[in-house]
Order: structure tokens, then sequence, then C-alpha cells
């Protein structure tokens, strides 16, 4: 599936960093924004989801909470598990999905 | 934010009834029949006939394509007040302030308020998918199956913030459990065992089923009535004071605080009490961790000691905190669990709770919680309830 680096929003008037995007700055109520790569950040938190209602047998799914280089935390499936701490770069898929994958082995 | 007048006063304004349609997993209805149920139920509680109805207000996930206005025709009622709420875990408060502000208003004598949803397990998923434009978009394609991920790290990071473990959470939900097995109307009565708690399925860690919300189907309403309207023989319940926040923290925070940390002081203030003379609280408890949160929101622990408000005062009953049973153990029905805590405040006011009443009750807290939008609730109130004299 074709990804690209993960990007998030900046206020064009006071410069406030949003995720997800917004219609209107929180800070300042502008309308004008623009993209700011936030390609790598910091896994904050992990969970791995082992049951959903209605459904059986799917594989778990490991998702984290990184902190991204541009400040916002987003939500990232785990290439791999991983804990708290690690290094991680960030890309969105073709289905809107962001997905973390290790920078550094181990 | 915005400073508003303190000293809001809702007088004048009853709660006349508040019932539960029985909370069931599987039910061979329709929405909209459990609305019905509950709202018969309500009037005849309050002993108040349709026809002098002039208010209603609907909270459900699933009634659309109805909505408050097809509910009312189909149930049979003239009114010249109608709301619609979408605030979910939040519904029920949100609801009552409109309403109560209508009746002081002069624009309705007579409401009722009703919530609730008809779920199978495929509605429930569809629900949780499709909650808003972010979820839908980021979150669906992440195969999260809800927001229980969400609420995991949002536990991790309670459980780092506080120095709480898995056994300060299970003590909790047992607490609940016992609550809930002096409830007939609970969906889960049996009692829960430490070792049952560690040992069941994992949801998403360090969740596990019983911290999660059973999805069940089911109704609640509430009868409001200028107090001069008043009918009914039981006692009323009145609003000492009412706030919701919401959207305080735009979602910058880590979900740890709600917007009820941003309006207790004014809550407090407005009812003139503080949390040591509230006799029954209902929290909003779609995972143990919210009602830690929305607890110490309050002030109900001023020293931040969370794992001593679990085993000193609520595990031991000093604290009556979701004397139903609350959603872990009577089951979430979609928006009826907006309703669900203040229903069973009322009844607790009322003195009508059974075997788990709470002796004397006369002043209760509730409050309600919801609607994620990204990582945790944009919503949080909070409402502050007394015991009124019967006339």
């Amino acid at each position: 599936m074709t990804a690209r680096a993960l990007m998030v929003f900046a206020c064009a008037v006071c410069g406030a960093v949003e995720f997800p995007r917004r219609l209107l700055c929180p800070q300042c109520g502008s309308a004008q924004q623009h993209e700011v790569a936030a390609g790598a950040g910091m896994v904050e938190e992990t969970t791995v989801v082992r049951h959903r209602a209605g459904a059986h047998g799917e594989a778990p799914v490991h998702l984290a909470t990184v902190r991204t280089q541009a400040g916002p935390r987003v939500i990232a499936r785990l290439g791999s598990p991983l804990h708290h701490g690690a290094q991680v770069s960030l890309q969105q898929q073709a289905d809107d999905a962001i997905v973390a994958e290790a920078l550094l082995p181990g | 934010m915005n400073q508003t007048r303190t000293n809001q006063t809702y007088a004048g304004v009853s709660i006349a009834a508040a019932v539960e349609v029985p909370y069931q997993r599987h039910a061979r209805t329709s929405t909209a029949e459990l609305l019905a149920q509950a709202t018969a139920s309500a009037l005849a509680q309050a002993g108040i006939e349709a026809r002098e109805v002039d208010g209603l207000g609907v909270a459900s996930f699933t009634l659309p394509p109805d909505h408050a206005i097809d509910f009312a025709w189909r149930a049979g009622l003239a009114v010249r007040w109608c709301m619609d709420d979408c605030h979910g875990g939040a519904s029920g408060i949100n609801l009552l302030q409109h309403a109560a502000r209508a009746i002081q208003a002069g624009d309705a004598t007579t409401i009722v308020l009703v919530s609730g949803d008809h779920f199978e397990p495929a509605d429930f998923t569809t629900l949780v998918e499709n909650y808003n434009v972010n979820t839908r978009t980021l979150l669906r394609p992440l195969r999260t199956g809800g927001p229980n991920p969400l609420f995991a790290m949002l536990t991790q990071r309670q459980m780092a913030a506080a120095r709480l473990e898995r056994a300060d959470y299970a003590a909790l939900c047992i607490a609940q459990r016992e609550w809930a097995s002096l409830n007939p109307q609970a969906v889960y009565r049996e009692p829960l065992t430490l070792q049952a708690y560690l040992d069941s399925p994992p949801v998403a860690d360090p969740l596990c089923r019983f911290d999660c919300v059973p999805v069940v189907s089911g109704a609640n309403a509430l009868v409001l009535t200028s107090t001069q309207r008043r009918s009914a023989g039981a006692a009323p319940v009145m609003i000492r004071a009412l706030r919701a926040s919401y959207n305080f923290d735009h979602q910058h925070g880590d979900g740890l605080v709600t917007g009820i940390r941003s309006v207790r002081d004014q809550l407090w203030q407005d009812a003139g009490l503080s949390p040591a003379d509230m006799d029954v609280v209902s929290v909003y408890d779609d995972y143990p961790a919210m009602v830690l949160a929305q607890l110490e929101d309050l002030g109900f622990a001023a020293d931040g000691d969370l794992r001593a408000l679990i085993h000193d005062r609520i595990k031991t009953r000093q604290l009556p905190v979701n004397t139903s049973g609350g959603q872990l153990s009577a089951g979430q029905a979609g928006a009826a669990a907006g309703m669900h805590g203040l229903v069973e405040a009322v009844t607790q006011l009322r003195h009508e709770a059974g075997a788990r009443q709470v002796p004397d009750a006369r002043f209760a807290a509730v409050t309600g919680y919801g609607m994620v939008q990204y990582r945790y609730g944009m919503c949080a109130n909070a409402v502050v309830l007394e015991r009124g004299e019967a006339v």
C-alpha cells in the first residue's frame, strides 16, 4: 500500500500545531493553515487489541500513542511490538491509517 | 474560559419520575419501542397523563432516521419544546440542563426526557467505527474496534501517574458488582473475585473484559415538571447545581483530567455544598479509570490518593459510588448510559432503591462523560441533586 510521511497542521497566523486537522484554529480562530511534516516521533504508550465486539479469531493489533516531533500526539499501528520511549517513523497509508515503524533496530 | 455568573439557581423545577426499562443482552424489540416503554413507565410513576406533556428531549444513537419529533408523533405527544441530544454519555445531564431552563423560562411545564438504544453486535460495531469523522477516517483503518484501546492507553497513563495496579481497578469493579448484586435490574449480579478479574480474557492491555462495559439494549426516562404542577405523591428531586464543560482542553491533554475539573468550584459554590455532603454518587463509568478521574475532578480525592479512595472509601461503602452496579455491571445501553446514573441517584433520593438503599439519602452528585473525539472524551458535566419534600 502506498504511504506518505505523516503531516500535521500548523496555523498560518499563530503557529499552533494540531492533529487531527481543525476547521478553525482553537488558539486564534484562523481558517488558514499549512501542512508540517511529522514523519517521526516517540512511543508513549502501547496496547494490543485482542478482542472486538462481534468479531472472533482476528489477529491481535499493536497500537501506540506517539508524540510526534511536531508536537501533537497520534494513534498509530505498530509494525512490530515496541515499548515506551521507542523512536519511530510515522507514515500515513492510502487508507489514512497511521503506521509507526522503529527507527532503530531493537 | 469565560466566567459565567454564579449562583444560577434551578429553583421551581422538580424531577417527578426516573425509570429504567430493564437492560437486556438480547432484546427482541426496537429502539423506538424501548423509548416508548420508558416514556410510558415514567409518566405512570409521575402520575401524569401523556396529554399533559408539553416538552420532549431524546438521546439515542440508533433512533435515526427518526428524531425526537418523529418519536413524539409515534408516542402520541403534542409538545411546544422539543430537543434532540447527541452528547452520548453526557446526554442525560445535558438534557436535564436544557429542560430545566425551559421550564424556568415558561417554554414548557412538563417535560419527558428519554434515552436508549437497541443494539445487536453489528449495530454496535457500526456505531463505534463511525462515531465521528476522525474516528471513521483515522481509527477505523487501524482496526481499533471502538474506544477500548484508547482508554487502555489512558489507563496506563493513570496507573503511572497515580501508582495504581490492576488489582486496584479490580477492587473498583468488585465494589460495583457487589452493589449490582443488590439490584435486580442489573445484567451482571454474580459476585466478582480478584482472581476472576485477573484471569479474565484481555481486551486491550491492561483492560480485561471486566473493565469494559457490556453492550446491552435498554432505555431510561425522567419527567421534569414545574414545581407547582407536580402531582406525584413521592418526594420530588430538585437540582441544586449543574455545570457542563465541553472541549475544555481541546484534546491537548492526557485525558486524565476531565472538563469537570474546570467547573468543579462553580458547581459546589452553586450548590452551597461540598463533596463531603454527598450521600450517593453516580459517576459515568465507561471504564474504571474514568470513575477515578471524575471523582478526583469533583474533589473526592483532595489529597490525590486514588488508591486510598478506592480501598478506604469506595470498597467500604463509606462513599457509595454507582450503587446500581454502574454500567460495568448493569450494562451500557448506548445513549441510555448518560441517564443511568441520574435515574439511580433519583431512585436513591426517593428512598426507593430497595436492598441497595443508602439510608436517609438526601444529596447526590451525578456525572456525565463521553463523546470520544480522537484520544478521549470531549464532554463532561455534573449535577448535584437534593431530595425535596413530598406534598
